[in-house]
């Protein structure tokens, strides 16, 4: 349980250190000392992978309330796999666009045109994908855990 | 930001700590990470495209910690764990007296005039005292705890939250915002006279750290508001 609360005046900031019992094994640990201050200003790659997570939810939210004979929302394997999917997304690939088929398929573009790469999160939660530049890069049936990142790097160059 | 640290006891003579900077380094340098400059510390960091600061790992001659700014899921950040715990492989696990596990998380507003605590904050949390709904925007307050887990080990946890008017660069502009930091620390530690064995080995090491990340979630589901919680994802 954590003790009464402690005020802290705009110029005092009390650490754990100063409490009685405490070894000193911790001393660099419990302080913000060797960190940089929070930035109010996120980075765009952090930027861009929590709005893509905000507009993931948000969709698959919307397919489960409106859900009838012809909108079938993401099966939870595909909901998990594509959380996963993007949170494994090394920091120079999360420019991409994001959709669900009515059919329940998750989708991701990354790019336009004839170089388009298309990723799809079918129901049961694997990805398969397909995309040609100056090669072909393509495969099925992976979980997001197994996918290979580093040649989504190399393809998008 | 997210950080996890492993604790040494005794401290790193200059020998042992030389060689676990040159390891570290080893592990480090093809991931693209950077050998940075300072006094008594080994730093090294990671950027990402646009420069920002992605991931950092400090050795001290009593603490290994890795910060990463940019938190992608529990999943990532315990792969990424365990690739630190193992670049320290080479020291014997007796000497690891303890494992933490820091979340900081800020909410930003853009309006600061507009900004009420109930906005980020639950009314109903036991953590936030009625003076801080009298208070407004801006107000500070701090928690400290410990626990004896076991016989010879001690949870130790630190909560600081700081709503506070500040500025936010954008391009050359900087504009005032407002932001809420929460800040939470916990960490297992060996008593003083305590053997530590395999307490902190890898396996338990990365088992502790998923028991203080339940923790964290845990408390900042009672911390936050419904709102919030649903626009970080953490409903779910």
């Amino acid at each position: 349980m954590y003790g009464q609360p402690c005020e802290l005046s705009a110029n005092e900031f009390a650490f754990s250190n100063d409490v009685e019992g405490l070894g000193s094994d911790s001393s660099w640990f419990d302080s913000d000392e060797h960190r940089p201050k929070a930035s109010p200003q996120p980075s765009r790659s952090y930027a861009l992978r929590s709005s893509h997570l905000a507009r993931l939810r948000a969709q698959i939210e919307w397919a489960q309330t409106n859900s009838d004979d012809e909108i079938q929302p993401p099966s939870d394997a595909a909901r998990h796999c594509a959380k996963a999917f993007i949170e494994n997304l090394p920091h120079s690939c999360v420019d991409f666009r994001l959709a669900i088929s009515h059919n329940g398929e998750i989708n991701f573009f990354f790019g336009d045109g004839a170089g388009m790469l298309q990723i799809l999160i079918d129901d049961s939660g694997h990805l398969s994908f397909y995309g040609e530049r100056n090669e072909e890069f393509s495969g099925s049936g992976y979980r997001a855990e197994e996918f290979p990142y580093m040649q989504l790097v190399k393809f998008l160059g | 930001m997210i950080e996890v640290a492993v604790f040494f006891r005794p401290a790193l003579s200059d020998k042992d700590l030389g060689e676990l900077k040159r390891k570290m380094e080893i592990a480090l340098k093809p991931k693209g990470f950077k050998r940075l400059t300072g006094k008594g510390v080994a730093r090294f960091a990671l950027r990402g495209p646009d420069k920002e600061l992605i991931d950092e790992v400090h050795i001290h001659d009593t603490m290994m910690h890795a910060m990463t700014y940019e938190y992608r899921g529990w999943a990532v950040f315990r792969s990424l764990a365990a690739e630190r715990l193992a670049a320290i492989a080479s020291l014997p696990i007796s000497r690891r007296s303890g494992v933490g596990l820091a979340v900081r998380d800020v909410f930003v507003n853009d309006s600061p005039m507009d900004y009420e605590n109930l906005d980020v904050f639950s009314p109903r949390s036991r953590f936030l005292p009625a003076y801080v709904w009298e208070k407004g925007s801006q107000w500070r307050l701090s928690f400290t705890s410990h626990e004896q887990m076991a016989e010879m080990i001690r949870l130790s946890s630190t909560l600081f939250v700081d709503s506070r008017a500040a500025s936010a660069k954008l391009g050359k502009d900087v504009r005032p915002v407002h932001t809420a930091e929460i800040t939470h620390r916990q960490w297992y530690s060996l008593s003083k006279n305590a053997v530590s064995g395999d307490t902190f080995s890898d396996e338990n090491a990365l088992r502790r750290l998923d028991a203080l990340y339940d923790r964290n979630k845990s408390l900042v589901r009672e911390l936050l508001s419904e709102r919030m919680l649903d626009q970080i994802g953490l409903k779910e």
